[in-house]
């Protein structure tokens, strides 16, 4: 089989992977994104579709804060089902609200509308919510889309005579100057960025990414009018940690409820009984009426994480003209716009716009 | 609140003619039996009984001294939310609350629903399905004087007709799918099973005045807001215009698999709509689970009793009354293949649905989503991607009702096995927070 040529393979039709392929397709690059499966079927259809601001630290602050400026950017998306929703932190105990008040505050400061809401305007905000909440910050700019839909109508703008989609073939092995195929047969390409979730981790040895399990749940439609994002203070916290659940529950069109949030390590797809049901009493507990609203479906997703908790953007130094943007777990959504301008911008060695140091994957080498 | 409890020896999910054999043969033997069905009374689709219809004196006597026997629990109206592990489910009763219950061998016998393509104007109030509009008759709601037109393919339209008729409806119709020649070929078939024609002259008998017609298409319904008329083609091609305000449709049965999610059980692979494989003692790929009745493969009400019969033999042992349900089996095995024949519904069938008819009534996703090729995405080739792009089966059927529409007209469509198996409140869920003390070991 006669060898094709692209100067840009992409491994990986995720969300990351359809973002960087319209940049570089945009840019000029014949490109050729590749994924063993029809695209964002992976990670991307097992996010929420929250694109929110993040602010652990700087640079996950910079990293959320240009994703939502390049959604907002993409224009109409009408697939998306975008929803300006905004965010709603819940501090359900008085110890909660100094932290939440300081981070509105440092958000503030940079530029992020937000604003404490006390208990009295929580509950007018959302009176579905169980009396007695502290209160809440709200961060406005945030909102829900739909991903799955959002990735179609990105991939619809790539011009096709510069993009070649192949979803049925798997990436075995990265090469000096090739890719080798699953059927055996092999792409030339200039550069190659790995984006393929945990899968990644089988094409560069020694990348730390990790199978974290999620569980979600949905309620029939015509059930609900929340009207935010609803998000417990603690959430962030669990994030971090190993596993637990925390309360996240996010409006979809049509007045149904889409309920979150758990973690823990595992790459099986098993629903675990005990955290779903604890995930669900723990929702209940913030949003009462929910526990007669009929659910339909509960299923679990595999978001690959890092090892240190921050995603590996940048050049894999063990392999030629290799990068990779991988670990996103619960942001990649909504940075995959920022990570794809990041990669980008490192290809054609150019500036980015944000400081990408942090993310560097050769972190993970030392 | 915690969950209610229920333990015994045997679950028996579904109280139709399968459930209810088994139940009398395992009481019979002394097990304790929990008996389930998520519709208010016994009897199934088959033997529903209502206020329209109550059960007839010879099935009364044999079943109502077991529903009220010491040893078994019966549970109407309780829904199957999932199986926590192969011996053990959570439900939820009519009052909405979280039961658990528990038996070391469990029975699948819960039925099939029927086939109901969309057609232009199948949204319309006044058109149901056939067998719908019959348990809305037996339900007790008043038909009296009602236009009725039924139509589609199968045995499910004549009894339909019967018992809309003896309720006073005015079916105006039976427009069968098949070719008269087929009916025909059929009738004369039949000779060599007296009982069955018998049973299937006397349905007749209570609707003779009813047409049947044979060899006919159906086009759509038409109406301002509700049901006016249905539009048919007739053996000739002619379209023919039949006024009414009720419109039964059934192109056949489709086994109730979805009670089987998460349990891992082999399929049968050799029938349009999936159905569980079982062997000559009704026993499941797994351990301690049987299957009977329509879930194993569509085959009527007689052949329905005499697995669920084997279905129970085989769990107490008792061989010789074994052999004999199997022989009765294998007979019945024999009508429903050549039922299953001569009804067979090809895709020319079907009727043609427009671009803009709903196909998926949960998310309102239109027909031209589901066609071959028409969809602008071009990953759309298998049933995740259609759902993930146009939200075909992702409303609250869960692709129960839009995923065997789909087989039917041979688009690619899989099972959801995602629990709930059906709809169920949040709090009864939120029960496996505590249910579950082997929660995290995997189903077997």
């Amino acid at each position: 089989m006669a060898a094709t040529t692209y100067d840009l393979a992409i491994v990986g039709a995720g969300m990351v992977g359809v973002c960087l392929a319209l940049d570089a397709t945009g840019a000029g690059l014949r490109t050729l994104l590749i994924d063993r499966q029809p695209p964002g079927q992976g990670a991307s259809a097992a996010a929420m579709g929250h694109l929110l601001i993040l602010d652990s630290d700087a640079d996950e602050l910079a990293l959320t804060r240009l994703g939502l400026r390049r959604w907002r950017e993409y224009g109409e998306l009408p697939a998306a089902q975008w929803n300006d929703a905004g965010t709603l932190w819940i501090a359900a105990a008085e110890n909660e609200i100094g932290p939440l008040q300081a981070r509105g505050e440092a958000l503030a400061k940079q530029g992020i509308a937000c604003q404490w809401l006390d208990g009295a305007a929580l509950a007018e905000a959302e009176p579905g919510l169980r009396p007695g909440l502290c209160g809440a910050l709200r961060v406005d700019g945030d909102a829900l889309i739909y991903p799955p839909g959002a990735l179609s109508d990105l991939l619809r703008r790539i011009p096709r005579d510069r993009l070649t989609l192949m979803n049925d073939r798997s990436v075995v092995q990265l090469e000096e100057q090739t890719l080798l195929l699953d059927d055996g047969s092999r792409i030339h390409a200039g550069q190659r960025v790995v984006c393929a979730g945990l899968h990644s981790a089988a094409l560069l040895p020694g990348l730390p990414v990790l199978p974290r399990k999620g569980h979600l749940a949905i309620t029939n439609r015509g059930q609900v009018q929340v009207r935010h994002a609803l998000v417990e203070a603690g959430y962030v916290a669990t994030t971090h940690s190993g596993s637990g659940v925390a309360c996240n529950l996010q409006p979809r069109p049509g007045g149904q409820l889409l309920i979150g949030a758990s973690r823990e390590l595992g790459d099986s797809r098993q629903i675990n009984q005990r955290l779903l049901g604890q995930m669900l009493a723990r929702a209940i507990g913030f949003y009462p009426t929910l526990a007669q609203m009929p659910l339909i479906r509960c299923w679990t997703g595999i978001r690959p994480t890092s090892a240190d908790g921050h995603p590996l953007i940048g050049r894999w130094p063990p392999l030629p003209n290799t990068w990779v943007a991988a670990g996103h777990e619960g942001l990649g959504i909504t940075t995959a716009p920022a990570t794809a301008q990041l990669l980008l911008a490192q290809l054609l060695g150019r500036p980015s716009g944000i400081d990408g140091a942090r993310f560097d994957p050769s972190r993970a080498l030392a | 609140m915690s969950a209610i409890r229920h333990q015994g020896d045997l679950l028996i999910l579904g109280a139709g003619p399968a459930g209810l054999s088994a139940a009398e043969v395992a009481l019979a033997f002394g097990m304790r039996v929990l008996l389930i069905d998520q519709q208010p009374a016994a009897g199934g689709q088959l033997w529903r009984q209502g206020a329209g219809s109550p059960w007839p004196r010879s099935r009364q006597q044999r079943f109502a001294p077991l529903l009220a026997h010491p040893n078994l629990r019966f549970l109407p109206g309780h829904q199957l939310a999932m199986w926590c592990d192969r011996d053990r489910a959570l439900l939820q009763n009519a009052q909405g609350e979280a039961v658990s219950v528990h038996a070391a061998q469990v029975l699948l016998a819960s039925g099939a629903r029927e086939l109901v393509p969309p057609f232009p104007g199948w949204t319309l109030p006044g058109v149901t399905g056939a067998g719908g509009l019959q348990a809305m008759a037996k339900g007790g709601v008043d038909l009296a004087g009602q236009s009725v037109v039924l139509t589609g393919s199968g045995p499910l339209l004549l009894a339909s007709a019967a018992t809309l008729s003896g309720s006073g409806a005015r079916v105006r119709g039976i427009f069968e799918m098949q070719s008269r020649r087929r009916m025909r070929a059929l009738a004369t078939r039949m000779l060599a099973y007296p009982r069955r024609l018998w049973e299937a002259l006397q349905l007749r008998r209570r609707c003779a005045r009813v047409p049947y017609e044979c060899g006919w298409r159906l086009l759509r319904a038409e109406g301002r807001g509700r049901l006016e008329a249905a539009l048919l083609a007739d053996p000739n091609g002619r379209e023919r215009r039949i006024a009414c305000n009720r419109l039964g449709v059934s192109f056949g049965l489709v086994p109730n698999v979805e009670s089987a999610a998460g349990l891992d059980l082999r399929m049968r692979s050799d029938r349009q709509f999936p159905a569980l494989w079982v062997d000559a003692e009704q026993r499941c790929s797994v351990s301690g689970i049987f299957a009977a009745g329509e879930i194993t493969g569509v085959g009527g009400g007689a052949l329905a009793e005499l697995e669920g019969r084997i279905a129970a033999l085989a769990m107490v042992d008792a061989p010789d009354q074994m052999r004999r349900a199997q022989r009765a089996r294998d007979a019945a095995l024999s009508f429903a293949k050549l039922i299953a024949e001569h009804f067979a519904c090809t895709p020319e069938m079907l009727p043609n649905p427009d671009p803009a008819t709903i196909f998926c009534r949960c998310e309102d996703v239109p027909w031209s989503a589901a066609l071959p090729g028409s969809h602008t995405d071009p990953a759309c080739k298998d049933w995740r991607s259609l759902k993930l792009a146009s939200r075909i089966g992702m409303g609250a059927c869960q692709g129960r009702i839009c995923g065997a529409i789909a087989r039917a007209y041979g688009l690619p469509a899989e099972i959801s096995s995602r629990p709930p198996v059906a709809p169920v409140a949040a709090a009864t869920l939120a029960q496996l927070e505590t249910l579950n003390e082997s929660a995290d070991q995997p189903l077997e």
